[in-house]
């Protein structure tokens, strides 16, 4: 795999205007690899779709980027005025959203959307335009493709439709797409088949993928790498195996254990205590302190940066797989343990 | 009740629109006028004994054989327009505040029906709903009014005069009451809440009263706001074409349309002072009414539902 | 307990859903039975448009079945009485009432209580059972996250002292480390009042763990019912096999899920047979004519033409 960053994210803050201000994201630093599939992974208002917003200058108002800088092929894209952010969107970021019905325009064609993208960013004529449509419909599997054109978002079941969005994000060849939730609101074999598609595309075009979702199961499917986002910030950071098996920070550690597992049936499931606070509650220091039985006086006072090594970051003062009761996911194939 | 919470998150945004605040003021303040004025009033001017046709036609203060007092002059029967005023106002604010509320809540009552049981009831509901909107407001006022002058046999009393138009005035106005809260039920009816309650065992007019209408209350409080100033100005418009309420216990319309014999003789205050106040009244009541809508609209505010 | 005999389902279909000539409701329910013994949790899953949720809520009473039966029973002799918990938890509580006032009108309705100070401290009991606290009774619902919200709807349904509990997806909205917490909570609160539950899902992982027995329906049919360790571990019917495969596990980091070819078909116009021999990978020509009845075996059921035929060349299974 080329060793060569395609985005770099510094110190990204991003807050709500209001006085004094209250930080969604806090000091979020993360580089991406070209053609690499990068997961975020958190619970709801982690601040983790806020990221990919964030990266795409999708943010509405009172939501802005208040701190820090990204970096799309080493050129600053925070920065950039609306008109020349959308040139970026589309041929150079495409984005796939969890819902397909709001990403998909419900009185224009298919057709018409997908030829729209690709002739615009492409700059392509009617004919070749078309042309290209009907090869990215294929593309993604849907099943006759010049049909399906003239078809309306609501004619499609919501896998096919996810498709097409696929097919929107990537037609245009973007280096780099930001998939939000693309799974969530599927069924559970119509979101195989969808990671399947996913991959295979992934392999084809070599396309960096920022995958953001809940479901640590399909990080471990289709990620190469991990963020695991809490309260705003990144506390672990690393290759899916390493996040998974061996996993440092006691929130990530807590969440890989409250996972139900189909194959590994439990009495009672491990549960972390208290819930994740809100940007406007977050204690100091390290915001997983007051649910941590590591707690010291150090994580109350300061806040952790992340350390380690290129495979594996922690942003912790007492990482560590422990052992005891507290032991991390293994990987091989368990013995049914009750 | 749970209002009052709401209340006071809702004046905090009133003192962010100034020109809403001045019109509730003025809302208030008339209000008061109209209600309280007459108990300080101890001559009633549309009492015949206290006509004093010696000062009709006086002009107002600032004009040549103005008298202080009669600030604002005198009407062809010499009452004093200030009183005469302030006793149309509250004629007038009655007539609509009581049209509304009767509008109010038989097309409430009639949307929540409609809404809650869908099928056949929910279908004629809404074709008689249909018809009516058909025909302008006024002209179903008039008719309303027409018929009830005729079972009665010529010109009516004041008493009867303001239940006719209250009625007839309110009657026009359910069909918007009952198709916004039967949209709304009908979103609702769907919600987990309401099938909770249905487990647990409540009757539909159970769930209509307790759960559904607290729910739904918002977009009919802002209909009431702008029915209120079409209220009065409907009651005005029928009283100025004679057949509203009588110059015996007039409301503003009256006193205009008394005054409009005189506006080319040159007694012109007689028509304008109540026609200024309507205009001020009309005015308050519709910005007030349109910040009241936009406040409602939760797509239009930040922050929790 | 809790005994379904034979219900079937249809809706009307709105004039825009019609087509001319064909038919004017859709089945969405076809022909399920199944029995959830008194204390125990019955766990349906399924994916979109299987008909779950409507059969939760013809068991709760809030639809009533075209055909069949539900039957309650109760606990040592009592009246039975059902209460249920919802997906959303956002529009699960009524957004104008006090938490207080939520909880206690089950008590109210049904007087379960005497005077005002019994139900008082019966709804700080409940709320203290869930795990939160009676001060929480003074707020309203928006002032809460869905996992706390899912807890006062448990408070509420238990304020109604029900021996039937339906369950309706009742985590599905809420984060993985939430609804660790609220799961043990359920599994606590049944095993202390010796609740029978139906627990609806789409996550089998969820069912699995909750469940003791499990229905597994496809299009508005039972495809196959038994305890939960059995179909989990061994699946009868090919679609339950289908489905255990494509779930994304973090324990196998191996890329390689095996897909389901196709989607579920249209509840409006089903296929002919079997409604899953479309997308079965081993579908006999019987499968695509002829509907398959359940195949009992030991105290499982399924339904499926090639698993029965299984069934009956292998003697040892019998």
């Amino acid at each position: 795999m080329m060793n060569d960053t395609i985005l770099t994210i510094k110190n990204l803050h991003v807050s709500i205007s209001v006085d004094p201000p209250i930080h969604a994201l806090e000091g979020i630093d993360l580089t991406v690899q070209r053609g690499e599939i990068l997961g975020l992974i958190g619970e709801s208002g982690a601040g983790k779709s806020l990221i990919g917003s964030a990266i795409a200058n999708l943010l509405v108002s009172p939501l802005q980027i208040s701190q820090g800088s990204i970096e799309l092929d080493s050129q600053r894209i925070d920065t950039l005025t609306e008109r020349q952010m959308e040139r970026v969107r589309g041929t150079r970021i495409g984005m796939i959203f969890q819902d397909p019905m709001t990403s998909l325009n419900p009185v224009l064609t298919v057709g018409h959307q997908l030829t729209e993208t690709i002739r615009t960013h492409l700059k392509l004529g009617r004919v070749e335009g078309r042309a290209r449509a009907v090869e990215w419909l294929k593309r993604v599997g849907l099943p006759a493709p010049e049909d399906m054109l003239s078809r309306y978002p609501h004619e499609f079941s919501g896998g096919m439709r996810q498709r097409i969005v696929i097919a929107l994000a990537l037609c245009a060849e973007p280096d780099l797409v930001i998939a939000d939730e693309p799974t969530t609101a599927l069924d559970v074999s119509v979101q195989a088949q969808i990671l399947s598609l996913l991959r295979e595309l992934h392999r084809e075009t070599g396309v960096t993928v920022i995958l953001i979702t809940h479901d640590m199961g399909v990080l471990a499917q289709m990620a190469d790498r991990v963020a695991v986002i809490y309260s705003g910030h990144v506390v672990e950071l690393g290759r899916t195996s390493e996040i998974v098996e061996h996993s440092q920070h006691p929130y990530t550690i807590g969440l890989m254990r409250s996972i139900v597992d189909i194959d590994t049936p439990v009495a009672t499931l491990f549960q972390i205590e208290g819930s994740m606070p809100r940007p406007s509650d977050r204690p100091s220091g390290c915001a997983f302190h007051p649910r941590c039985h590591r707690m010291t006086q150090r994580c109350h006072n300061d806040v952790p940066a992340l350390e380690g090594n290129t495979l594996h970051r922690t942003a912790c003062w007492h990482p560590g797989q422990t052992s005891g009761t507290e032991g991390a996911l293994k990987i091989e194939a368990k013995d049914a343990a009750c | 009740m749970r209002v009052m919470k709401r209340q006071r998150g809702m004046l905090k945004e009133l003192r962010r629109c100034p020109s809403a605040t001045v019109a509730l003021m003025v809302i208030v303040a008339l209000v008061l006028v109209a209600f309280i004025g007459p108990l300080l009033i101890s001559d009633n001017p549309f009492d015949l004994i206290n006509l004093d046709l010696m000062a009709a036609y006086t002009p107002p203060i600032w004009l040549d054989g103005g008298d202080p007092s009669w600030p604002l002059g005198t009407d062809d029967q010499g009452r004093n327009m200030v009183t005469a005023m302030i006793f149309g106002l509250r004629t007038s604010l009655l007539i609509g505040l009581v049209a509304v509320l009767i509008g109010m809540v038989f097309g409430v009552g009639m949307g929540l029906i409609s809404g809650y049981t869908g099928g056949t009831v929910d279908a004629v509901i809404m074709r008689i709903a249909d018809v009516q909107l058909a025909y302008p407001a006024l002209l179903i006022a008039m008719i309303i009014d027409g018929v009830a002058r005729s079972i009665k046999g010529g010109a009516l009393d004041g008493k009867t005069a303001v239940t006719i138009v209250i009625l007839s005035i309110g009657l026009s106005f359910w069909v918007q009451y009952a198709r916004t809260v039967r949209s709304s039920v009908m979103i609702e009816r769907n919600l987990e809440y309401v099938q909770a309650a249905r487990v647990t065992g409540l009757n539909s007019r159970q769930i209509l009263l307790r759960h559904i209408l607290p729910n739904i209350f918002g977009p009919v409080f802002v209909i009431a706001t702008i029915n209120l100033a079409i209220a009065i100005i409907t009651e005005a418009t029928l009283s100025f074409l004679g057949v509203g309420i009588p110059l015996t216990q007039p409301s503003l319309g009256t006193l205009i349309r008394n005054g409009n014999t005189y506006l080319n003789s040159g007694e012109w205050w007689i028509a304008v002072w109540p026609c200024l106040l309507l205009v001020v009244l009309v005015v308050a009541v519709n910005v007030f009414g349109d910040w009241m809508r936009d406040y409602m609209n939760p797509k239009l505010r930040r922050g929790v539902r | 307990m809790l005994n379904i005999e034979s219900v079937s389902k249809s809706f009307p279909l709105q004039r825009a859903q019609r087509k001319s000539g064909g038919p004017g409701r859709v089945k969405v329910l076809r022909d399920i039975s199944f029995k959830v013994e008194a204390g125990t949790t019955f766990g349906l899953v399924g994916e979109s448009g299987c008909g779950k949720s409507t059969l939760a809520r013809v068991a709760a009473g809030l639809y009533r079945a075209e055909s069949g039966h539900v039957r309650l029973g109760g606990c040592a002799g009592k009246k039975p009485r059902l209460q249920m918990i919802f997906q959303d938890p956002y529009s699960s509580l009524n957004p104008r009432w006090r938490v207080y006032d939520l909880i206690a009108e089950p008590i109210l309705f049904d007087k379960l209580r005497k005077t005002a100070d019994q139900t008082r401290t019966r709804v700080q009991t409940l709320l203290e059972l869930v795990g939160l606290t009676p001060a929480d009774g003074a707020k309203y619902p928006h002032e809460f996250s869905g996992g706390q919200r899912q807890r006062i709807s448990i408070a509420r349904a238990l304020a109604g002292e029900p021996n039937v509990l339906i369950c309706d997806e009742p985590t599905s909205a809420l984060d993985v480390s939430v609804q660790a917490q609220i799961l043990n909570l359920l599994k606590r609160l049944q095993a202390e009042f010796g609740l029978t539950m139906l627990f609806i899902s789409h996550d089998l992982a969820v069912v699995r763990h909750m469940a003791d027995r499990v229905g597994v329906m496809y299009l508005g049919r039972m495809a196959e019912i038994g305890p939960s360790e059995q179909v989990f571990a061994d699946p009868r019917h090919p679609y339950t096999h289908r489905l255990l495969a494509a779930i994304p596990r973090i324990g196998k980091i191996d890329r390689g899920l095996v897909p389901l070819e196709g989607e579920v078909p249209s509840i409006h116009s089903p296929p002919p047979g079997c409604s899953f021999a479309p997308r079965c990978p081993d579908a006999i020509e019987i499968c695509h004519l002829v509907c398959p009845c359940l195949t009992p075996e030991g105290n499982r059921v399924f339904a499926c033409h090639v698993a029965a035929a299984k069934l009956v060349t292998a003697p040892e299974w019998s």
